[in-house]
């Protein structure tokens, strides 16, 4: 039962309509009161006139009055728009009003193909029911509104629109999509819309969903459980389960390169991950670079995964390539069946070694032992060996360099940083770039907490410089056999490396912040109590052992920190077995892979990194050969699209090059088994929804409870002006 | 119709006859306004005593076409004659005060000039029509009422009678309230030879009395020419506001929404119309109700028009 004030949409006008049927009757009053003075001749004619008729003059001016009041309070009351008549005979003349609010999820899953009828798909069968919905409706008297659930959820139509011809094109226009389920976005617009339209009765909420598991067991189940309880109060909600109850999918996802750094020189090892969905048996895979088949191979599946893996993959150029896995057979949703990587091969790693020590010669600095370390042929003047290409330069040279021509940039001993050298320096870090620091006698430990703490280079403040004593050198606290750094993982059982003994005569300890979420890759014994390296790397900065290499996230890129020397100033690393290899490690361990920005999942933008040279306005293609618009944004501005929403390889074309872009559907909607209804429920929060199948409801006799009497007032208001325009004319009333 | 008789015309109307404080120039213009503007009087007939030519138009009857004249010019006039009668015309003036209502200034106008009432249009009919009958050496006499007999003046061809009539019409007060058909018996009492009696009134009174009245006349052998004058306002009722009517002669008031109430008040009117028409039809009497908005021309040559159709 509807409360008293409930009855009214508007109730505003009621009391408008009140006060306005006093209006007749008080210009009635006043006119009485104003009136002119006629001499007048005839006047016994006018009062035979009277006598003869003063009663039907009378009735008449009564019933003009009563006719005018009337009206006005029925104007009134068909503006507040009236509300109820629960279950009577008088509700037949009543329109049913209220608001209507449509949540179809047309994320990837309800592309599962399951023909019924002229629908082929989920969302085909969803659409149907939502027009037969619609065409049940009353024109003119209920509101539509529409919201898609792909992922980011989005109202394509936020204002109820009474248009509902225009709601059903609306509908009809809603496309099956790439993306993953917002449910809870989804609920979240039905709420704003019921708030922003909170006057309007009836509301109700049709949501059309498959009802898997990767829609509602997600991060959002919780926001899902608590805005249905919010909404079962505000809607009458109806859940049309749109999914079957034994639906299969195999998904390729997760491809990738073992390797954080896939260069011209090494065969690269690729993994992927084989998912099934209420399926048997195993899945083939045809592996393809470039479009090119590499190999098809066997693989299990299970709703958990099951890793594929093919070895020996040789990339001959350097440059972007397109690595794709497809599986074979038939799958009613084929969307997720291929997955793609685009890997940057790295031909030539061209690496900036930066020398602090002055006048140094060949051999005799930091930078020149790292020089020929990481490409020892090149060094001795022979063709390259090492997909390593260092420059070496004096510190001195440094502000003339195009910093983003190189991969990764090693200051070595290089004794002071100036301000504008430090924010090239972040601004190279930041858009992806890896810088190694090496520490010696050079290095002005004031001048590198001021530059390069301040803007995030150093993990840490330089607090002193250690010193041993001659005859009881630090010693790096490494175990082989024990747990290691990824980093150092290549060192793992092998006790001869030379790591654990080489001796560190000196190094600057460095304090870490206890908040730091830089990573201890290797540090010093320590020397106080001789704990364990094990404990050390745990973060415990009270512990007495230092750091000695750490590796810190800034940006995009990459910092690591090595606290002594790189060359045999203040260390026998160098000549150690260990020293080649362990630079290389260092260097490709802490190389971002420069294809991250090439891979995105579906909804995704791409965003063009700084450190990509333009010759002209950059154009992406989509799959299809479509033009998608690239747009300034932001500070510093890039170039950005809007969310890709299709899966499959795009082209962007900078006028310089041309880039591969690879966007995958999201993994995590692969998983198409559905909710029990049970289980639905307590997804829910037990709210009161009305579960329906996958077919439209049969047609139901309107509530009687709810309807809008307002344009049934307002026909008798257009009754009652016309009937008091005959009146008045027939009563004398108006000028004829 | 000649530039001259136009000229005449535009004095007829009842707002420029307003404006001319003289009643004697008033029926002056009027009866000159009538006869340039029909070139034929309708008192003139077959008499000894030749008046004037005057050009034949279309319609006149042949008999009157002076042959001889025709013969020599070649132009067709008709020969006009003084007619002798003994005809003894006496103007019955209603002069009380509900003949002293006039709309000019009110809702049928803007003209914010003097007011035209009816009694102004009774006296211009008067003396108009004196006037006519005075130059056809008719006799005429004047009566002028309210509540009394205020003043007679007995008929006389004299030519100084017309202006005695003037001046009494001009100077009658209208203040009090009628009672007519008391004054007429009086006046048939009066009047000793056989009269053309013109009772020129509004006849807001006791319909019972006037027609006893009419009829002692009748039986006095008088003709009776009664002229019923109503103000435009009083034929249309055209009030829209609510108004206080205040009735003239002491006959209370009303306030009401005219609107509603016009219909039924014109049907009272148009009630005690009929049955003045029906009276004097009984006594074989003329009846002409005068509109003192419409222009005098119209009302008065229409009425000698019909008279002298009627002599025929």
């Amino acid at each position: 039962m509807l409360q008293p004030l409930a009855m009214f949409l508007s109730p505003g006008f009621l009391v408008a309509g009140l006060v306005l049927a006093a209006a007749p009757i008080i210009i009635h009053l006043l006119n009485r009161r104003r009136y002119r003075i006629v001499p007048w001749a005839a006047i016994e004619y006018l009062l035979a006139a009277i006598r003869k008729n003063r009663r039907r003059l009378q009735f008449e001016s009564w019933l003009l009055l009563a006719v005018r009041c009337a009206a006005l309070l029925l104007l009134g009351l068909a503006l507040s728009r009236p509300m109820g008549c629960t279950n009577t005979s008088l509700a037949a003349l009543g329109q049913r009003a209220g608001l209507d609010v449509f949540i179809i999820d047309n994320s990837y899953s309800m592309g599962y193909q399951h023909p019924r009828g002229v629908a082929n798909t989920h969302l085909d069968q969803a659409k149907l029911i939502a027009r037969t919905l619609i065409s049940r409706m009353e024109s003119g008297s209920e509101g539509v509104a529409i919201v898609i659930a792909a992922s980011p959820a989005r109202a394509i139509i936020a204002q109820p629109t009474y248009d509902l011809t225009g709601a059903t094109s609306t509908i009809d226009a809603i496309s099956q999509t790439a993306a993953a389920t917002d449910l809870a976005g989804a609920l979240r617009l039905a709420e704003k819309i019921a708030s922003q339209n909170a006057a309007l009765p009836n509301k109700h909420l049709y949501i059309f969903s498959d009802s898997t598991r990767s829609a509602l067991e997600n991060t959002q189940a919780a926001d899902i459980q608590t805005l249905s309880r919010q909404l079962g109060n505000t809607y009458s909600i109806t859940y049309f389960t749109l999914g079957l109850r034994s639906q299969r999918n195999i998904a390729i996802s997760g491809l990738h390169s073992n390797e954080p750094l896939v260069t011209t020189k090494f065969a690269g090892q690729f993994l992927t991950t084989v998912l099934g969905f209420n399926t048997q048996g195993s899945a083939k895979l045809q592996w393809k670079l470039d479009g090119r088949l590499l190999a098809s191979t066997q693989s299990g599946s299970s709703a958990e995964g099951i890793k594929a893996v093919l070895d020996n993959v040789a990339i001959t150029t350097g440059g972007p390539h397109v690595l794709s896995v497809a599986a074979d057979g038939d799958d009613p949703l084929p969307i997720d069946n291929v997955a793609y990587r685009v890997i940057s091969a790295a031909g030539q790693m061209k690496v900036l070694l930066v020398e602090g020590d002055r006048g140094s010669t060949p051999m005799s600095g930091s930078a020149s032992f790292l020089n020929v370390a990481l490409a020892p042929g090149l060094a001795a003047g022979k063709s390259a060996e090492s997909y390593v290409q260092p420059t070496l330069i004096s510190d001195l040279q440094l502000p003339g360099e195009v910093l983003s021509d190189y991969r990764a940039i090693v200051l070595a001993n290089v004794p002071t940083i100036d301000a504008r050298e430090a924010d090239a320096l972040k601004q190279y870090v930041s858009t992806g770039g890896t810088l190694l620091l090496f520490m010696g006698e050079q290095v002005n430990a004031e001048n590198y907490n001021q530059m390069l703490l301040s803007r995030g280079l150093l993990p840490g403040a330089l607090q002193r410089r250690m010193n041993a004593p001659a005859d009881s050198p630090f010693h790096f606290d490494f175990h082989p056999n024990g747990a290691l750094d990824p980093l150092l993982a290549f060192l793992a059982n092998q006790p001869r490396s030379g790591l654990e003994t080489a001796e560190i005569s000196s190094y600057w300890q460095v304090s870490l912040p206890t908040n730091s979420k830089a990573e201890r890759v290797l540090d010093y014994t320590a020397r106080d109590k001789g704990s364990g390296g094990k404990a050390a790397r745990e973060g415990n900065s009270s512990l007495s052992a230092d750091p000695a290499i750490i590796l810190n996230t800034l940006g995009e890129g990459r910092v690591l920190f090595f606290s002594t020397t790189a060359d045999a100033q203040w260390t026998t690393l160098p000549a150690k077995p260990v020293y080649v290899p362990l630079m290389h490690e260092l260097l490709r361990g802490s190389i971002v892979a420069d294809d991250l920005w090439m891979n995105l999942n579906v909804g995704d933008s791409l965003s063009l990194p700084n450190r990509i040279k333009l010759t002209a306005s950059p154009t992406l293609q989509s799959p299809s050969g479509n033009l998608i618009p690239m747009q300034l944004t932001g500070n510093p501005a890039t170039y950005q699209s809007a969310p890709l929403q299709t899966p499959g390889i795009y082209h962007l074309n900078t006028g310089h090059d041309v880039y591969p872009i690879a966007v995958n559907p999201p993994e995590e909607e692969a998983d198409v088994r559905t909710e029990s209804p049970a289980a639905l429920r307590a997804i829910f929060g037990d709210a009161k929804i009305d579960f329906e199948s996958d077919q439209p409801p049969p047609v139901t006799a309107a509530t009687d409870q709810g309807k809008d009497f307002g344009w049934i007032a307002m026909l008798v208001v257009l009754g009652l002006f016309g009937a008091e325009c005959l009146m008045a004319m027939k009563f004398g009333h108006y000028k004829r | 119709m000649s530039e001259t008789a136009e000229d005449y015309r535009q004095y007829l109307d009842p707002r420029v006859l307003a404006r001319i404080g003289s009643l004697e120039l008033r029926a002056r213009l009027i009866v000159e306004g009538l006869m340039t503007g029909s070139h034929r009087s309708p008192y003139q007939g077959v008499s000894v005593e030749f008046a004037q030519h005057r050009p034949y138009a279309i319609g006149d009857d042949i008999r009157h076409v002076d042959w001889k004249v025709l013969a020599k010019t070649d132009r067709v006039y008709l020969k006009q004659y003084r007619q002798e009668t003994n005809l003894q015309l006496v103007c019955v003036v209603d002069a009380s005060e509900s003949m002293a209502y006039g709309s000019n200034n009110g809702p049928l106008t803007t003209n914010h000039g003097p007011s035209w009432t009816k009694f102004d249009h009774a006296t211009s009919i008067a003396a108009s029509l004196a006037y006519l009958a005075i130059q056809q050496q008719d006799s005429v006499g004047l009566a002028v009422f309210d509540n009394e007999l205020r003043r007679y003046l007995k008929a006389s061809n004299s030519p100084t009678q017309w202006k005695q009539i003037v001046q009494e019409l001009t100077q009658q007060p209208r203040v009090r309230k009628t009672q007519m058909g008391r004054i007429l018996q009086q006046l048939a009492e009066k009047l000793t030879h056989r009269s053309l009696v013109l009772i020129v009134s509004d006849f807001f009174d006791d319909l019972e009395s006037i027609e006893k009245a009419f009829r002692l006349m009748r039986y006095r052998r008088h003709e009776l020419i009664v002229m019923q004058v109503l103000d435009p306002a009083e034929i249309e009722f055209p009030f829209e506001q609510v108004t206080m009517f205040k009735g003239l002669e002491e006959a209370g008031e009303l306030l009401t929404e005219p609107r509603a109430l016009r219909e039924a008040y014109l049907q009272q009117l148009k009630l005690a119309t009929d049955r003045l028409r029906q009276m004097c039809r009984s006594i074989d009497a003329d009846f002409e109700i005068i509109n003192s908005g419409v222009s005098l021309e119209a009302t008065l040559g229409n009425f000698l028009a019909q008279r002298a159709a009627r002599m025929k």
